[in-house]
């Protein structure tokens, strides 16, 4: 099986270490590519488009180009409109997350504030059998919160 | 000599009378045709009416100087049947529209014309089927009956009479006698005038010496001079207002009264509403205005000039002065709306600043009309002292912008509350969690504790900005009210609470509960809240036991506090068997961060029941609660049932 290529955009460097060793901790085959914001996220999505990544992890409160931003650009994007994107961010407000789902967000990821709970939702989320989904889920009914 | 003082007599009583007389006669004997009549006497009035002037007036013809066909046409008519004729005339004189009575008859050799000015305002059944002057030839003295007047002066509408002084041993006037007095007295007093005649005024009327008649008329009678009085008098109890103009001739005085009851009877109502209008208006703070367009000159009442920090009529009424009150930057505005008011008779409303005499700064608000009344055009409207008001407003205004701040504020607490404090808070509960994850069992015993009092501290902490998080956003406009089943509620909550429900042990006794009208999530927090409150304040060794009760009772029999009689309410009642607490604290457990115990004995944000209270609150409810120290805690929630 080919490697996972997952790409993490986030400004906070202490959380995109959390998150690098947590997915190291679940030992699955991935390949995980890092960026600082939105901006650097769309240059790398618009330029190296051989290297699409799988599954993009997208904070939303970020500086020059926050996580909002950044989702309605790829959803903009012909070649990335299927992109799955899960969203990463401390935020809990309900207004939050209803605004993501509907920039077209694909899941919604709280951060956790203990690293085995990181560890579990990372592994629900890169274990999931996502081309299954895709085939055969409705959008509305793909939403996941976790 | 007694037909030539009649003659007189009766000449200044006609010269003077308010109706207009004139006769004419024909140059051709018994001529039919009206035009050919010639002038042969014309009183003052009739001169003014028919615009002859007085060294002409014996010559003119009827067809000269009459302005109006029908006169001419009736008078034709009176010739051919030789009957008379009344009819009312309806002429313009300058701006007004005035309507005669007019009279004609034959007399003599020619034709008399009376014209009686009839004023619409007062006019009367009874004065508009006056009768026509009926001869009654009771004038003795006086044999003045060959003349045309006696029909004249009883059809009169004044009063006329002649008086004779008669003078006491000093020689003064102490009292006069009635000569002559025609029947229009004899209406007003419902004495026949036969009888009056021959009395003294003292005898007929003895108050004559108290109200100070006797004393004009003497006045009048020694000094030859004309007077004029208006006196109050009681005939047959009924109240009646005469204008006398009395007026020396020869040996006597010729009295002409009219009977102004009415006008006087007017003018007091109108004194009376003018009071109780000046009165309203001192008390509702307005004043009032009449302002003649054509004429810049404004009537105003008296609290306008009290408005404006004067005594009545204490400044000129002009239009011009009016503007040297404004404060200058509403000069033009209050200027330029008038302007517009005069020029299109529209209606005025605007609020202006003025400096009153004291150079206080005023609000002033006027509302004005316009109508036509006579041909000129008028404002009318009232001007309000509006100051208190319109700083009420601005004073309302700031509070409202400085909420909007307050709120702004809120908004910025709460995007701080629920990421900027958490974010900190998240990594150190993650770096917590990492050390002890890669430290455990290598870390000695006193750095263990350490490490889990950080964690219990965070956890803590995280509590407390949840809650405060969900406090203020309670009032926040989200969800609208719906139905909701008050079982679903609380099945939901007990689910949540299951795991601490069967560890403790607890008993949970429920009632099948009403329907409200509310917000789901709001409610399981209510209900998590309260019964979470029951299994945290249990007495060692005891089984908690919980009841939840339901049942509806009317806002005006509870007799508790911020209840709306009329409605009926869900009283629901939370009762356990934990902890309790002392009575003096039922009101303060309610308050935010109050706290009952020692944060070590048992683990609570003090926000818990502060947030209860709030839901309550926004779904129009009340929230009590009752405690007794180691036996149990009774928290009584009331909410509205549905309409």
């Amino acid at each position: 099986m080919d490697k996972l290529r997952i790409l993490l955009v986030d400004d906070d460097e202490d959380d995109r270490q959390f998150f690098a060793d947590a997915l190291e901790g679940i030992e699955l085959n991935t390949d995980l590519h890092q960026l600082e914001n939105g901006k650097s996220c769309m240059e790398y999505l618009l330029t190296d488009t051989d290297n699409t990544p799988d599954l993009v992890f997208l904070d939303l409160n970020m500086p020059i180009m926050n996580g909002f931003e950044c989702l309605e650009a790829i959803r903009r994007t012909p070649h990335l409109k299927d992109l799955l994107v899960a969203i990463y961010s401390t935020s809990s407000a309900e207004r939050d997350i209803e605004e993501t789902f509907e920039k077209g967000a694909n899941i919604y990821i709280k951060k956790p504030s203990s690293f085995s709970e990181l560890k579990k939702s990372l592994k629900q989320v890169v274990k999931m059998n996502w081309a299954y989904h895709l085939n055969d889920f409705k959008k509305e009914n793909f939403l996941l919160k976790i | 000599m007694k037909n030539n003082l009649a003659d007189d007599i009766f000449r200044t009583m006609v010269d003077k009378a308010d109706t207009a007389v004139l006769y004419t006669e024909s140059s051709e004997p018994n001529s039919l045709n009206a035009k050919e009549y010639l002038v042969k006497y014309a009183n003052h009035k009739a001169q003014s009416f028919f615009s002859i002037s007085d060294d002409t007036n014996e010559n003119q013809s009827l067809e000269v100087i009459v302005k109006y066909d029908e006169l001419l046409i009736m008078a034709n008519k009176v010739l051919k049947t030789e009957e008379d004729e009344n009819f009312n005339i309806i002429v313009k004189e300058a701006d007004s529209i005035l309507n005669y009575h007019v009279r004609i008859r034959l007399f003599n050799k020619g034709l008399l014309f009376a014209l009686s000015l009839i004023k619409p305002k007062f006019i009367t059944d009874k004065e508009s089927k006056l009768p026509l002057g009926t001869p009654q030839s009771r004038n003795r003295e006086l044999e003045i009956s060959n003349l045309f007047g006696i029909r004249v002066l009883d059809s009169n509408d004044s009063i006329i009479c002649y008086l004779k002084p008669i003078f006491n041993k000093k020689g003064d006037v102490e009292d006069f006698r009635i000569d002559y007095i025609n029947n229009r007295m004899g209406e007003i007093a419902k004495d026949d005038s036969a009888f009056i005649e021959g009395q003294t005024i003292l005898e007929y009327y003895p108050k004559n010496s108290e109200n100070g008649v006797l004393e004009i008329l003497a006045d009048c009678y020694t000094s030859g001079e004309n007077k004029e009085y208006t006196k109050e008098f009681i005939f047959d109890k009924e109240c009646v207002w005469l204008t006398t103009k009395a007026v020396k001739m020869n040996d006597g005085l010729i009295l002409f009264s009219k009977d102004v009851t009415k006008e006087k009877r007017y003018e007091a109502q109108l004194f009376i509403q003018n009071r109780l209008l000046s009165e309203a208006e001192h008390v509702a703070n307005i004043g009032s205005f009449r302002w003649n367009l054509a004429e810049d000159q404004i009537k105003y009442s008296d609290n306008v000039y009290r408005l404006f920090g004067y005594d009545p009529n204490e400044f000129d009424n002009k239009y011009d002065r009016l503007l040297t009150f404004l404060h200058p930057n509403d000069f033009e505005k209050v200027k330029s709306s008038f302007k517009e008011a005069r020029k299109n008779k529209s209606k005025s409303d605007l609020v202006f600043r003025v400096y009153t005499k004291f150079k206080e700064l005023r609000y002033m608000n006027t509302i004005g009309e316009c109508y036509q009344k006579e041909g000129n055009w008028y404002m009318v409207g009232v001007i309000r002292d509006v100051t208190k008001q319109i700083e009420a407003e601005s004073v309302l205004q700031i509070k409202n912008s400085e909420l909007k701040r307050t709120n702004a504020d809120l908004e910025a607490f709460n995007r701080v509350a629920s990421h900027d404090l958490q974010e900190p808070l998240r990594k150190i509960q993650m770096f917590v969690s990492r050390l002890d994850e890669e430290e455990e069992g290598r870390l000695n015993y006193r750095s263990q504790g350490y490490l889990s009092k950080i964690k219990y501290s965070s956890d803590r902490m995280r509590n407390l900005i949840n809650n405060l998080l969900s406090y203020s956003k309670i009032d926040e406009v989200g969800e609208q009210p719906r139905r909701v089943d008050l079982n679903d509620v609380l099945n939901n909550v007990l689910e949540d609470l299951g795991e601490r429900i069967n560890d403790l042990g607890a008993k949970v006794e429920s009632v099948s509960l009403p329907v409200v009208n509310g917000i789901q999530f709001q409610l399981e927090q209510l209900f998590a809240n309260l019964i979470g409150n029951s299994l945290k304040y249990v007495n060692e060794g005891v089984q908690p036991n919980i009841k939840i009760i339901g049942s509806i009772v009317s806002g005006d029999k509870s007799a508790v506090e911020g209840l709306l009689p009329n409605i009926n309410y869900v009283k629901l009642q939370f009762i356990d068997n934990g902890i309790g607490f002392e009575k003096k604290y039922q009101e303060k457990i309610f308050e935010i961060f109050q706290r009952l115990h020692g944060k070590t004995e048992f683990s609570g944000t003090g926000l818990g029941l502060s947030i209860c209270k709030k839901i309550v609150q926004s779904h129009n409810g009340t929230i009590t609660a009752k405690g007794e120290m180691n036996k149990g805690a009774e928290f009584i929630v009331y909410l509205p049932t549905l309409l």
